[in-house]
C-alpha cells in the first residue's frame, strides 16, 4: 500500500467536505455508536466480528471527517476518535467498505437511528476510488465496462452469435420462424438492456423474455453496442465512469428512438439507472425507465400476456434483491407478478423489505479475494432457503442467482434457481 | 440567583445557539436534489418514517435488544424531563414562578432516579461489552457519563424539593452548586460531542423517509 499523495488526499477530502445537500453531513453526524445494527447485518450475524458491525464502518468513515472537517477533532483527535488517512486506514477502509459490505440497506431499516449506512459505505469506496485504491478485481469489471461496453468483455460478435442462436431456439420452441430477437432495430417501443451473464453464461434467460415479448406483442429491441445494464462504478465508488456509462446507455435510447428503457434483472445496474443515473448526469431522462418486474405486472393487468399458473407446479421461494425490493420499492409488484405465476410460493423469513442480502451484492462476485467471507455469509441465506422447503427460488437479479448457484454448491440446498422472467415464460399461455 | 445559575443559563443560551447553528446549516444545505423520476411518495415516507418506523415492533433495534432499547428510552425520557425541570427552575430564578408541589417533586425525583440507573447501565454495558469497544471513543463514555450526571443532580434537587422549598435554606447549597456546575458542563459540551444527535437525530429521520418514500418502499404498500 503506497501513501497516497496530497493530491489525492485533497480529492478524498473534498468528497467529505460536498455540500449539495444535508445529507451527507446528517449521516457522519448522527451514529451514537449504540452497536445494535450489528444483529441487522448478515456480516455481524454470520462471523460475530465487531469489526463488522455497520456502525464501524460508518465510523471508520466519519473518523477521517471528524480529523478534518471539524475543530473538536481537529483539536483533540484522541477524544472523539478522530484518523487520519494513512496506509492503515487504507488497508482497513478497503477491507471494512470494500470487503465486508453488501450495500444492501438492511441496517439502515433497523438502526435505532435512521442512519444511511450504505450512504456512507459509498462515501468511503468514493474516497478509496480518489485514493485509487479499488480493490483491482473491481476495478478490472469497470474498466471492462469503459473499454468494451460490457463489464464481461464480450465482443460484439460473440453477443450476436448468441442472439441468434436463442432466436433460433425461440422459433423452434414456438414454432414460428417470425419470433424475433430484434437487434439494434430503431424506433420501437422498449429497449431492452440485459446483464452480460445472461449472453455468457444463462442465454436461457434471453430467450425466456423474447418468449414473453412474443406473447405480448411487443415491439422492442435489444442494441448490440450497449445492452449491459450493469454499472460497476457505482459499486466502486467512481461517480465519473458510473456517469460515463449511465450516459452511454442514455445516448443509446435516443439514438435507437426508444419510448422507454427496460431494465433487465439485475438489482445494482437496474438501481443504478433508474434511481443514480439522473444524478450523477446531473440531468433528468426524457425517457419512462421501467424494471422488467413492473412491465410483466402491466402485460399480466393489461390482459396482454396470459399465463397458467399450474404450470409451475412446484414449491417456490422468492428472494427479493435489496435494490429492487427494499432499494427499489418492488417488494409487492414482484409478488404480484410471481403470485400470478406459479401456484405454490412459501416466504422466508424475513423477506421483502427486511429481506437478508444474498451476500453477492455491493461488488462481491466481482471480489475474488472476498470468496470464502462472502459465502459464509451467504450462510444466513442458505438456511433460510433450506428453511423454506421450496424446490426453486425465483428472483430478478442475475447477480444473485450466480451467487444462490453457488450457495447451492457450498450449502447442498438441492434447489434450481430461476428469474422472474423464466417463470413468466413457463407459465405463458400462447395462441389459442 | 447565584453566580453558579448565571454561568449555567449562560451556557444553555450557548448549547441552543450551537443547536440552532447545526440546525440552520442543515436546512441551508438542504434536502437532496434528485433527478429520477419519484415513483413513491417523500412526504407519507417522511412522516412513516417519523411514527410507525420507530416502533419498537418495526425495528429490530428495539425488538431483538428490548433491555437495551428501553433502557435508552427511558434514560431519553429522563433527559427531557431533567430539561423540563431545568426550564421552569430558570423560570423560578427570573420571574419567581415555579409550581412546586411537594407529591410532583418526588415523582420526577423517583423517575430521574430510575433514569439514572439506566444511563448507568448503558455505560456499564459499554465498558464491559468487547463488541462495543471497537465503536466507543472517550466522547461515547462522557456524553452519557455527563446526562447520567446531569439527571443524577437533578434527581438530588427534587428529592430535597420533595421536603423544602425551592431556595430555601434548608436546601444544601451544594446541592444546587452541584446541580447548575453539572448543568453548565453538559450545555457547553452537547454541540461538540455525539450528544448533537438532538439535532441530527431528526434530519437522519428525515433522509431516511425521504429515501424510502421517494422510492415507494415506505409506506409499505398492502399486500398483494
Amino acid at each position: 500500500m503506497k501513501e497516497p499523495t496530497s493530491q489525492q488526499l485533497d480529492n478524498a477530502l473534498s468528497i467529505l467536505r460536498q455540500n449539495k445537500d444535508s445529507k451527507l453531513l446528517t449521516h457522519l453526524n448522527s451514529c451514537v455508536h449504540c452497536g445494535l445494527c450489528g444483529t441487522s447485518c448478515m456480516y455481524y450475524l454470520t462471523t460475530d466480528d465487531p469489526k463488522m458491525m455497520p456502525a464501524y464502518k460508518v465510523d471508520i468513515v466519519a473518523s477521517i471527517y471528524r480529523r478534518y472537517c471539524t475543530k473538536f477533532g481537529k483539536l483533540f483527535p484522541a477524544w472523539v476518535k478522530a484518523r487520519e488517512i494513512n496506509e492503515y486506514t487504507i488497508e482497513e477502509m478497503i477491507d471494512a467498505l470494500f470487503g465486508s459490505c453488501t450495500m444492501c440497506g438492511r441496517c439502515v431499516k433497523h438502526c435505532s437511528i435512521g442512519v444511511d449506512i450504505p450512504f456512507i459505505v459509498r462515501t468511503g469506496r468514493m474516497m478509496l476510488a480518489a485514493l485509487d485504491c479499488v480493490p483491482d478485481s473491481l476495478q478490472a469489471t469497470v474498466n471492462a465496462a469503459m473499454e468494451t461496453g460490457n463489464n464481461m468483455a464480450i465482443p460484439t460478435p460473440e453477443f450476436v452469435d448468441t442472439i441468434q442462436w436463442m432466436e433460433e431456439e425461440l422459433q423452434d420452441e414456438l414454432n414460428d420462424p417470425e419470433a424475433k430477437i430484434p437487434l439494434d432495430a430503431p424506433n420501437k417501443r422498449l429497449l431492452y438492456t440485459l446483464n452480460p451473464r445472461e449472453p455468457k453464461f444463462f442465454p436461457l434467460s434471453i430467450s425466456a423474455v423474447a418468449k414473453i415479448f412474443y406473447a405480448a406483442k411487443e415491439s422492442w429491441t435489444i442494441s448490440t453496442a450497449m445492452y449491459d445494464i450493469t454499472n460497476y462504478a457505482f459499486f466502486s465508488g467512481d461517480n465519473k465512469k458510473a456517469g460515463i456509462i449511465a450516459q452511454r446507455l442514455k445516448d443509446e435510447v435516443k439514438k435507437m428512438g426508444c419510448d422507454t428503457l427496460v431494465l433487465g434483472e439485475c438489482g445494482h445496474g437496474s438501481r443504478a439507472v433508474r434511481w443514480e443515473a439522473p444524478n450523477w448526469l446531473g440531468i433528468k431522462f426524457d425517457f419512462k425507465t421501467l424494471n422488467l418486474v413492473e412491465l410483466l405486472g402491466n402485460y399480466l393487468r393489461e390482459g396482454r400476456i396470459k399465463v397458467d399458473k399450474s404450470l409451475n407446479n412446484q414449491m417456490f421461494t422468492i428472494h427479493d434483491p435489496c435494490n429492487i425490493s427494499r432499494n427499489g420499492g418492488l417488494v409487492n409488484e414482484l409478488r404480484f407478478v410471481i403470485n400470478q405465476c406459479v401456484e405454490n410460493v412459501v416466504e422466508m423469513n424475513p423477506h421483502g423489505a427486511d429481506s437478508f442480502c444474498c451476500g453477492g451484492g455491493g461488488g462481491q462476485l466481482a471480489m475474488g479475494e472476498y470468496n470464502e467471507r462472502r459465502l459464509k455469509t451467504g450462510k444466513l441465506k442458505a438456511d433460510q432457503i433450506k428453511a423454506t422447503g421450496a424446490q426453486v427460488v425465483i428472483t430478478p437479479c442475475h447477480n444473485c442467482v450466480d451467487q444462490l448457484m453457488q450457495l447451492n454448491a457450498t450449502y447442498k440446498l438441492g434447489i434450481k434457481i430461476k428469474t422472474v422472467a423464466e417463470i413468466v415464460a413457463d407459465a405463458l399461455v400462447i395462441g389459442n | 440567583m447565584n453566580y453558579f445559575m448565571y454561568i449555567s443559563y449562560i451556557a444553555l443560551l450557548f448549547c441552543i445557539t450551537m443547536c440552532v447553528l447545526h440546525f440552520l446549516r442543515l436546512v441551508k444545505l438542504g434536502a437532496p436534489k434528485d433527478l429520477s423520476e419519484e415513483s413513491g411518495n417523500v412526504p407519507a415516507g417522511v412522516l412513516y418514517s417519523n411514527t410507525v418506523a420507530m416502533l419498537p415492533n418495526h425495528k429490530e433495534s428495539a425488538y431483538m435488544h428490548l433491555p437495551t432499547f428501553t433502557a435508552g428510552a427511558m434514560f431519553h425520557i429522563g433527559t427531557f424531563l431533567a430539561l423540563f425541570c431545568f426550564v421552569l427552575l430558570f423560570f423560578k430564578a427570573v420571574w419567581g414562578f415555579f409550581f412546586q408541589h411537594e407529591l410532583l417533586s418526588l415523582l420526577v425525583a423517583l423517575y430521574m432516579w430510575f433514569s439514572v440507573c439506566c444511563g448507568k447501565g448503558l455505560i456499564i454495558k459499554r465498558v464491559i461489552s468487547k463488541k462495543l469497544r471497537p465503536i466507543s471513543n472517550a466522547d461515547d463514555y462522557i456524553s452519557v457519563s455527563l446526562t447520567a450526571l446531569f439527571q443524577f443532580a437533578t434527581a438530588l434537587l427534587f428529592t430535597t424539593f420533595a421536603f423544602h422549598d425551592f431556595f430555601s435554606s434548608e436546601v444544601p447549597g451544594w446541592i444546587i452548586i452541584v446541580y447548575f456546575v453539572v448543568s453548565t458542563l453538559l450545555f457547553f459540551y452537547l454541540p461538540f460531542g455525539k450528544l448533537k444527535h438532538a439535532v441530527y437525530y431528526f434530519a437522519a429521520r428525515y433522509h431516511l423517509g425521504f429515501f424510502y418514500g421517494r422510492r415507494g418502499t415506505w409506506p409499505p404498500k398492502s399486500k398483494c
